[in-house]
Parts: structure tokens; sequence; C-alpha cells
């Protein structure tokens, strides 16, 4: 009896306490953790994380974080706020989507920053799905990931204005590896370091800007780029469209760098382009400085 | 029989209780490496069976020139560094320090012979808005090494502010989304010939809305800042380099330096000098540098 006089009032105070640290848990969380073995019926704290991305993003605050803890699939995801994922090296997210979905897609608002880290994104190439959609942020960082068997692997359109791709892989994609497709009257700037673009049906990378409705600008630099197996490893078409390479290898791919309309694919000529079967040169070249 | 049981027992416990304080006194005091994990307690011994939960008291309890070693990945809080140490985040784990408003990351306050080394750290802020927010800041120390790293979202991202000479070097780190990225300054006045020589390799410095990267040797002839940048991508920011007064050099080998409004900027006759081997493109203004230096 005695047990239960004491216990009684702790399992009240217990009952009242909960929710409400849940409640705030939930409101106000910078970091949500995600695991194999979570629920998302969790609250995502690191001993009682969630199990997919979409929870995780809807639960954790603007500006915050979700964090991998294990290997496993996670799930599609759409953005639509500053938020960073990360995928500690030694761990693999997963996001495999079906059908004609996207992977990922950031629709957020032109402030805010988005980071993705050590992400798998895989899918079915179907009508002009995405791995990465980027529709709308200020800038996008994507780092340590590998994106592929999309239509388009990643997708910059509208586009972030500055979007920023270190170490990844886009791969085996039905169209376009990277494609970077400003809508009229957007300015978009891409940076790719140490990124390779393989056995992407026909673009490595392409850009194309639209001269309709006040035109748009792409401006794309690839440094210590790897682009093999791909029909065209590199395009642009249409005014204010420009590529640079610097430091790149292009090796294998069935022609050479191509610009038209107006477009530019520059060399910094420090890069290795051979063994592509229909020509070996860059369209125009630029200085070091 | 009874009492003299219970006395027994005492004597017993008592002698325990002595020999476990006797015991793990000196271990604390002295253990070169503590372990910290996400299912840690501050009150264990930081031993690899019982390691601690957070960083501050892991850095109380390890020896001067310890380690501190993250066993998984989880929040370990905010550290204030006042001896040699090296923080080591293993590959395949991500150390997180995560602090909210102006509040500072980790602070580096320590001998000008201490040597720290950080390893495989998330240091993330409150937002490049909140005045005096720093994700790692060195008062004081002879080196600082910081590896493996991404530091984001504060007013400034690394700080070095310095009254004496120190060598900082920056590898393979990220630094994004703050206010500054890295601020790297000297004081002092008079002949004190303060030194500041910060290495920053491998390393991406984005999206920071002031400068990326900022060196200052305050004016005075007789202090130095001297920045080597290589294989560096800066893009993003509003100006990627500034360099303040003639004693500050900041170098700039094989780096990506585009979509930034400004690429290089220099006031009161700082230096930035390129090997001619970098990629300025992209920048609204600031897309040269002028001023080149040989490779030997």
């Amino acid at each position: 009896m005695k047990r239960h006089f004491l216990s009684i009032p702790t399992l009240l105070i217990a009952g009242l306490i909960w929710p409400l640290m849940m409640g705030s848990a939930h409101a106000q969380a910078t970091r949500i953790f995600v695991a194999s073995y979570g629920n998302d019926a969790n609250d995502g704290s690191r001993g009682a994380p969630k199990r997919n991305f979409q929870p995780a993003h809807d639960a954790v605050a603007a500006g915050g974080q979700i964090v991998v803890l294990d290997t496993a699939g996670y799930g599609t995801l759409t953005i639509n706020k500053s938020v960073a994922v990360t995928v500690p090296p030694g761990v693999n997210g997963f996001v495999t989507a079906t059908g004609s979905a996207s992977g990922i897609v950031i629709s957020a608002t032109a402030n805010d920053k988005v980071s993705l880290r050590g992400l798998i994104v895989e899918g079915v190439s179907t009508g002009s799905n995405s791995g990465i959609r980027i529709a709308i942020a200020d800038s996008v960082i994507i780092e340590d990931c590998t994106v592929r068997n999309f239509d388009r692997g990643v997708t910059v359109s509208p586009g972030a204005s500055h979007t920023i791709l270190r170490h990844c892989v886009v791969r085996g994609c039905g169209d376009r590896g990277v494609n970077v497709q400003p809508l009229a009257g957007d300015d978009v700037i891409v940076t790719l370091s140490d990124c390779r673009l393989e056995q992407n049906a026909n673009w490595g990378l392409l850009a194309q800007t639209v001269t309709t409705g006040g035109g748009s600008s792409a401006d794309v630099t690839l440094t210590n780029c790897f682009i093999t197996g791909n029909l065209n490893p590199i395009s642009a078409f249409n005014p204010f469209c420009v590529v640079r390479a610097s430091d790149c290898v292009i090796v294998e791919n069935t022609s050479a760098p191509s610009a038209s309309g107006g477009g530019q694919v520059l060399s910094r000529v420090n890069n290795t382009l051979e063994f592509n079967d229909n020509g070996n040169t860059f369209p125009g070249t630029y200085n070091a400085k | 029989m009874k009492p003299r049981t219970l006395s027994l027992l005492a004597c017993c416990s008592l002698a325990l209780g002595v020999a476990c304080v006797l015991a793990a006194t000196p271990a604390r005091a002295q253990a070169t490496k503590i372990f910290v994990a996400s299912f840690g307690n501050d009150a264990n011994d930081g031993s690899r069976g019982a390691p601690k939960r957070n960083f501050q008291p892991a850095h109380d309890a390890v020896a001067a020139g310890g380690q501190i070693v993250v066993l998984d990945t989880a929040g370990y809080g905010a550290l204030n560094i006042n001896k040699s140490l090296a923080v080591t985040v293993p590959p395949g784990v991500n150390g997180f320090v995560t602090v909210t408003g102006n509040a500072k990351g980790i602070v580096i306050n320590a001998a000008v012979s201490d040597r720290i080394a950080l390893r495989g750290l998330v240091v993330e802020g409150g937002g490049s808005g909140n005045s005096g927010a720093i994700g790692i800041q060195t008062i004081t120390a002879g080196s600082v090494a910081i590896e493996d790293c991404t530091v984001r979202n504060f007013s400034v991202g690394i700080y070095v502010l310095r009254n004496a000479s120190t060598n900082v070097y920056v590898h393979n780190t990220v630094v994004r989304t703050c206010s500054t990225g890295l601020d790297l300054l000297t004081t002092g006045s008079g002949t004190d010939a303060n030194a500041l020589v910060v290495t920053v390799s491998d390393s991406r410095i984005d999206a920071n809305s002031g400068f990326g990267v900022f060196a200052d040797s305050g004016n005075n002839g007789n202090n130095s800042v001297d920045v080597t940048l290589i294989r560096c991508g800066l893009s993003a920011n509003n100006t990627a380099i500034g360099s303040e007064f003639p004693t500050c050099i900041v170098r700039v080998n094989d780096c990506t330096i585009t979509d930034n409004s400004t690429g290089a900027f220099v006031g009161s006759n700082g230096l930035i000098l390129s090997r001619n081997d970098n990629t300025i493109e992209s920048n609204n203004g600031g897309n040269d540098i002028a001023t080149k230096y040989g490779a030997k």
C-alpha cells in the first residue's frame, strides 16, 4: 500500500510533465536524430530518434539539423526551410524514390540555406524526375552525396542563388547528370568541386538559359571534376550561360564539350580532355589568375 | 557477534571507500585519454568502458597534452580549452557542438606554449546575425590545428585575435553561412612583433554574408598576419578574401574563387598575392588578384 501511495502522485506528476517536455522538444529542437531503429512518434532526441526524414524535417526548427545515426533508408524529402541533413562519414543515409517520384525537393524561400551531406539518393528514371531538385533557396550546399538513376540527377531550376556541390557523384541518369536550367528572371551560379559525373545517357552537365520573359543566366564552375561515359560531357546553350572547367578529367564521352546559341564552355587549359569519340577540344578558354 | 560483524563490515566498506577515492583521484588527474559517448555520464571516470557525456567535464578531467575521444555521434556541448589537448572524432562519427543565441562554440584560452588539435567536429551556432557568436575562438595558444570540421551559423566561424604569436592550421574544413568565415587578426602596439601564421588547405568557405577570409594586422608594422590558402574553394560570400594593412599578406594557391560579390579586397595597403594558378571568375568585383608570386 505504501508503494501505491507514493507511486500515484509520482505517476501523476510524470504524466503532467512528460507531455509538456515532449511538446516543447517538438517545437524547438534544433537537432533531430533519425535511425533505422527509430520511430516517427518519437521526439527525435538522441535516445529516441525518428525513423524518416520528412517527419524529422517537419519537427526540426528552421536553421536546425537532421542527423542520421545509422545506415538505412529514410524516405523522400521535401524541404521548405533552412535545414542541414548530416550523415556522418561511415554511415549512409539512403533516399530511395520509386515510380516517377523525385528524391529531394528543395522549395523554401529565397533567404533559406540548405545543406545535404552524405546521402545516397536513388530512383527510377521516369518523366523529368530528379534526384535532388532545387526550386527555391538562397544557397544549397551538397557534399559527399551520390545521386543515381533518375532522369535528371541534380536539377537547379528555377534554382538557388548559389549552389555548391563538393565531392559528389552523379551517375546513371536517363538524361542529365547535373541540370542547370534557370527560368525567366532567374540568375543561378553553380560551383562543383571534386565531383564525378558518369554514365549519364545524354549529358554529364547541361546548362541552358532562356531568352524569353527577360531571360535568365547560368554560371557554372567545375574544379577537379571527373566526367566520363556520358553522351555529352558538358553543354551550354543560349546567351548568359557560361561553364568553366579547371583541372578536370573529361574522357570517354561520345562528344566533346559543346556550346551553342551564345553559350560558352571555357577551359583554363589545365584539363585532361582525351578519348572522346567526336572531338577533344573546348569551345573556348579562360586565364588562370 | 552482531556488533562485531557490523563493525567489521563498516571497516571493510570504509577501507573500500578509501581505496576507491585513492584509486579514483589519481586516475582522474592523470588520464591522458578521456572518452565521451551519447550513453556516457559525466560522473564516470571517462575510461573506454565508462565514458563521460560532455566535452567540458572531459576537458577538465584529461591531463594536459591528452586527448578526448568521441565514441559515437551526438551533441557534446560547448567547450572552453585552457591547456594542450586534442579532441578527436574518428572518421565515421560526428561530434556536435551546438550552441544558441550569441553563445560561443569552442574557446581556446591556453598558454603560448600549448598545442590544440580539433578533428571531426561539427560546430553550429545560433545564426550569423547574433553578434558575438563565434564557432571556434583562439585567444591564446601556441598552435591550433582544425581538421575535418564543419563550422556554421555564427557571426564569426573561426576567430583568431592575437596579442602574441600563434600558428593556426585549418585542413579539410568547411566554414559556411556565417557573417565572417575566418577572421584573423593581430592586436598590440609598439614593438610587440606579434606574428599570426595561418594555413588553410583543402577547405571550403562558402555563403558567408560578409568576408569569407579576413586578415588584418591592426595597423602596426611590428605585427604581421601571414595567411596561405591552398586548394580551397570560396563561393557565395559577400567578399571572398580581404586583407588590411601592409604587414598582412594572404597568398592564394590553386584556389577557386567564384560567385562572390567581391573576389579579392585589399584595404589600407594590405596584400593579396596569387601564384597565378587560381580560377577567379564570376565575382561582381575584385575578379582578379593582380599581384603574383612565383612558384619555386
